[in-house]
């Protein structure tokens, strides 16, 4: 370990001085790092488990299925996509309205309020500000009848706004904390100078805060849209059956489908197809999502 | 609780004396308004609720604290709270052991394009769905059936095939221990990103200054990097306290009550008073259990707080 942190991080002038000190790595570095990528692979492959059952599974026939249960089986049965995505796209699309709804909801209301923790000064700042992250420790579970009663009594009940409004306003609280650490760590004087030249507080938002913030948008984004892809409890509580989500309406599926068959293998091919959306958001946006998780934002 | 923002309102607020600016109240608007009727609302409600016996209606009585004497004196409100306690303390671990392990090793690797690599793949997992992770654990890993994974790993041990969740052998350690072991190895999450980004966080110096007095491997992890991962320890306890109590995903879909209330946890507790079948729209019962639930997770927080702020003093 001691010389690992020499070997890697020599500058370059080291690197002119001492050329053959640099390549050379001790033994005992050399195994630290081979524990370590060792160790990491273990933890990886554990962690890759459930995804390859899956990706398995769902290749399988009833047959298949049966008699070999965890291993590769030829040929792949095919038509169990073809049969699960008629089950899951209907989830598919009520999940997409509600996710979309909740992410640009979240950061439009979120956005504009840290912005004005950030750039304005205003009476009672701090106190609301505390007053907004106290909505943090309120559990769930404790409002969840009271809850229940407001949208029944604003007769949001089975519709989707039941799900939407109360999320998107529970959801400001955590990322106006979050949005408004991140808003404070950009340089103030890009946004000044705009103001000297005329630009209006809106415009300052629009062209220089949010550009400058997409890591922590794109981070917050994606976090909103996953919440929305994995929410079961309140969901399953207010929408009517047809409106389920992935997450309420996939475990029916499967039961169901087991019960009839004694297998799982169409409901696991309806599991792949519900994770692509997130994988291919994730492919497009790892970067942002990466540094923005990175970004130091998350800490007390 | 969030040091750095206040100094920097404080000097502001010292050097030079601006006016207040009212049309900050425009951009905080819609979420105020929103939060206002979402999410302040209801929690005073639930409070005043607590204290009836709501069923729903419109009229409803005042019975001052008949709910919580109530609440008390059920035997399976306490298994409930002694499940949580358990599940809690097992989830704060596992939970934060996991994802540092994560990310020292990461952070120690020197190929950089391979820790990147890493970092990414390590992802992947976290964006499957949360109710598949749940179905495979239930259905296929710990499985009641003798083919499931777990059977088939102890059956070539040639042990009887268990029910896992469901285990009825009269002791709650089956169950509990099928409920702790889900999501094995708990690393589902993002969390080791943000630890692995507060170990970048450390300055090079204090790595250095700690080489230089012998400091290194398990040395350094235990005296410099924890200490200084004292900011993200606290974020996950704290979130880790609020979302530990209140969750019920598992018991709601899968468990039940479990074998003799071993996976009963308050919250779902509440859910069945609430909302559990067509005579038990008990809304103020759930409600004081609700508010139980919240006064434990915020005496917890701020223990939480104290105690994490005393060591960073010391």
């Amino acid at each position: 370990m001691e010389n690992a942190i020499q070997v890697g991080e020599v500058d370059e002038q080291q690197i002119v001085t001492k050329p053959k000190r640099v390549r050379k790595r001790s033994p005992k570095t050399v195994a630290a790092q081979c524990i370590i990528i060792l160790l990491t692979v273990v933890l990886l492959v554990l962690q890759f488990i459930p995804i390859y059952i899956t990706l398995i599974k769902s290749f399988k026939d009833l047959n298949q299925d049966f008699l070999n249960p965890y291993d590769l089986t030829f040929p792949f049965e095919w038509s169990n996509y073809a049969f699960a995505w008629d089950m899951v796209k209907s989830l598919f699309l009520n999940t997409f309205i509600l996710a979309f709804a909740n992410v640009f909801g979240t950061l439009a209301l979120s956005s504009l309020g840290a912005f004005a923790f950030v750039r304005f000064r205003f009476p009672f700042k701090e106190t609301i500000f505390t007053a907004i992250l106290a909505i943090m420790m309120i559990p769930g579970t404790l409002t969840m009848v009271a809850q229940f009663m407001l949208v029944d009594t604003l007769s949001l009940l089975h519709t989707r706004w039941a799900v939407i409004l109360p999320t998107i306003a529970g959801n400001s609280s955590f990322n106006i904390f979050l949005l408004r650490t991140f808003f404070g760590g950009v340089p103030g004087e890009v946004l000044e100078a705009s103001e000297i030249d005329g630009a209006s507080k809106f415009r300052q938002f629009w062209n220089f805060m949010l550009p400058l913030s997409l890591p922590i948008i794109f981070t917050a984004g994606l976090m909103l849209f996953m919440q929305s892809w994995n929410d079961l409890i309140w969901p399953m509580l207010v929408l009517k059956e047809e409106q389920y989500t992935i997450a309420t309406g996939l475990l029916p599926f499967t039961t169901e489908y087991y019960r009839m068959t004694g297998s799982y293998s169409v409901p696991m091919a309806g599991y792949v197809l519900t994770s692509i959306p997130l994988l291919v958001i994730f492919f497009f946006t790892s970067k942002q999502f990466i540094s923005g998780l990175t970004s130091g934002a998350f800490k007390m | 609780m969030f040091s750095s923002v206040d100094k920097q309102t404080r000097v502001k607020k010292r050097t030079k004396k601006e006016k207040y600016d009212y049309t900050a109240f425009i951009w905080l608007a819609p979420a105020l308004i929103m939060m206002l009727i979402f999410c302040y609302y209801p929690p005073l409600y639930a409070a005043v609720l607590s204290f009836t016996d709501s069923t729903g209606g419109d009229t409803f009585n005042f019975i001052l604290f008949d709910n919580y004497i109530e609440i008390f004196s059920d035997r399976i409100f306490w298994l409930g709270m002694r499940n949580v306690a358990v599940f809690l303390v097992w989830g704060l671990i596992s939970g934060n052991i996991a994802p540092l392990l994560l990310a020292e090793l990461l952070f120690n690797m020197k190929v950089t394009k391979m820790s990147n690599a890493f970092r990414f793949l390590f992802i992947i997992p976290t964006l499957i769905p949360g109710v598949i992770n749940m179905i495979l654990w239930q259905f296929i890993i710990l499985g009641p059936e003798p083919t499931s994974i777990m059977n088939s790993l102890i059956g070539l041990f040639g042990a009887e095939p268990l029910a896992w969740y469901y285990d009825y052998s009269f002791t709650p350690w089956i169950t509990w221990f099928s409920l702790m072991f889900t999501g094995f190895p708990y690393l589902g999450g993002t969390s080791f990103l943000i630890y692995l980004a507060g170990l970048q966080a450390i300055p090079e110096s204090v790595i250095e200054a700690a080489k230089l007095d012998g400091c290194t491997g398990f040395g350094r992890v235990f005296r410099i990097d924890l200490p200084f991962l004292l900011g993200q320890i606290k974020y996950f306890m704290i979130m880790g306290v609020i979302g530990g109590l209140q969750g019920f995903g598992t018991q709601m879909l899968f468990t039940g009550h479990g074998p003799e209330y071993a996976a009963t946890v308050p919250g779902f507790y509440m859910y069945n008073a609430a909302f559990g079948g067509y005579d038990r729209a008990r809304y103020g019962y759930a409600s004081a259990v609700g508010m139980i639930i919240f006064i434990i997770t915020l005496s917890l927080t701020i223990i939480n707080m104290k105690l994490i702020n005393k060591k960073e003093d010391a």
